[in-house]
């Protein structure tokens, strides 16, 4: 089992609620629409369950990756359907018709949207970890830098293997943070995941106590 | 009018074992992980196994996680379903992609391979052929056993379905 117990679990809560706002500010400001991210779970979970976490095993998903390292390391997922992709990518575009298909520029922007998001969520909760997080592990690594995202579409089942394996390593279940996003108050069928791996879910631990 | 019966199919999920005989289907979906289908091709019986971890290290639960304990583990599933005769086994395996490649943490002997080779090695031991393949790449799978026939359909999305 993993090593977080209840009152860890909420305080941890409570900082991604805080990465989730500067999160909508971010996106917000980017697709010049109002836009909220919310937290929508926190929790230790089953391999099996967290394998459905962007949607049932067989679906054809997308998602864009980073990695992160330093204070912390795992792998951060914005994870959407084709229509919501391409209804992130018909706004950005400025496209009066619809998209329905992936090609460079679709991914291009995807990607750009994933970027800043995710550096958005990650600044946020950097602020909030680095002390403390120094203090319970002598790190001087404080910054949570996120890799360039890597588009991919693929089984939802498959894309989740990827992003649980550094935690699947050491544990039988993982803990995942999701978040999920309105635009103009309708919600959108993108999905933001963090997964730490399993060194830095010790570090979590170590720090919330 | 009459009725086609419904094909009995069901999901092995993320370091899972199935077992069936006679009818119906087994799938599994595959990133890094390696699914491993053995048939036993007189009595129609299939174990399938989605090994997510190379070795237990002496962990003995999930047993379904690790290759060296998932397939032992299946064996043994078998060997019940069909009254402890003894079994005559061949292997199908498939998985192990590498599907993030720029972003891993891993740049050599990913997690993928060392599934890949944990399995040959296992099924080596055991003296179980493996008399197909279809693995590595950087795209996930939908490893699709028929257990009448013990076919296996490798399913990538974008790809034409092929059989192995």
């Amino acid at each position: 089992m993993n090593t977080l117990n209840e009152q860890q679990l909420d305080s941890l809560a409570s900082i991604v609620r805080f990465g989730a706002t500067d999160a909508s500010r971010a996106l917000s400001s980017w697709l010049g629409r109002p836009v909220r991210v919310s937290m929508e779970r926190l929790e230790q979970v089953s391999l099996e369950i967290a394998t459905e976490l962007l949607g049932p095993a067989d679906a054809t998903v997308c998602a864009c990756c980073l990695r992160v390292v330093g204070g912390m390391n795992g792998q951060l997922l914005l994870g959407f359907d084709d229509a919501s992709g391409w209804m992130l990518c018909d706004a950005l575009l400025s496209r009066e018709t619809k998209s329905f298909q992936w090609g460079e520029l679709e991914e291009s922007a995807a990607m750009e949207t994933s970027n800043i998001v995710g550096c958005a969520f990650l600044n946020a909760l950097a602020q909030i970890f680095p002390r403390s997080t120094q203090a319970a592990t002598g790190s001087e690594d404080s910054a949570w830098i996120p890799t360039p995202p890597v588009f991919v579409r693929d089984f939802a089942a498959a894309i989740m293997q990827f992003a649980l394996i550094d935690q699947a390593t050491e544990f039988d279940t993982v803990l995942i943070a999701q978040t999920q996003f309105t635009i103009d108050g309708t919600p959108v069928g993108w999905s933001l995941l963090l997964v730490p791996d399993a060194e830095s879910l010790d570090r979590l631990a170590r720090t919330l106590t | 009018m009459s009725q086609l019966r419904p094909v009995d199919e069901s999901l092995v999920a993320m370091a899972g074992i199935g077992v069936a005989q006679h009818q119906g289907i087994l799938r599994t979906l595959l990133g890094s992980c390696v699914g491993v289908a053995l048939y036993e091709r007189k009595l129609k019986l299939v174990g399938l196994t989605h090994i997510v971890m190379p070795d237990s290290m002496g962990r003995n639960q999930p047993v379904g996680k690790y290759a060296d304990t998932a397939i032992p583990e299946t064996i043994r599933r078998m060997m019940d379903r069909a009254g402890g005769v003894r079994l005559s086994l061949s292997a199908k395996v498939a998985g192990g992609a590498n599907m993030f490649a720029h972003v891993s943490p891993y740049n050599t002997n990913t997690i993928g391979e060392q599934n890949v080779v944990a399995v040959e090695k296992t099924l080596a031991a055991l003296e179980i052929p493996i008399v197909a393949r279809h693995l590595g790449g950087t795209a996930g799978r939908r490893m699709v056993v028929e257990v009448d026939s013990g076919v296996v359909q490798i399913h990538v999305i974008g790809q034409l379905a092929i059989s192995i």
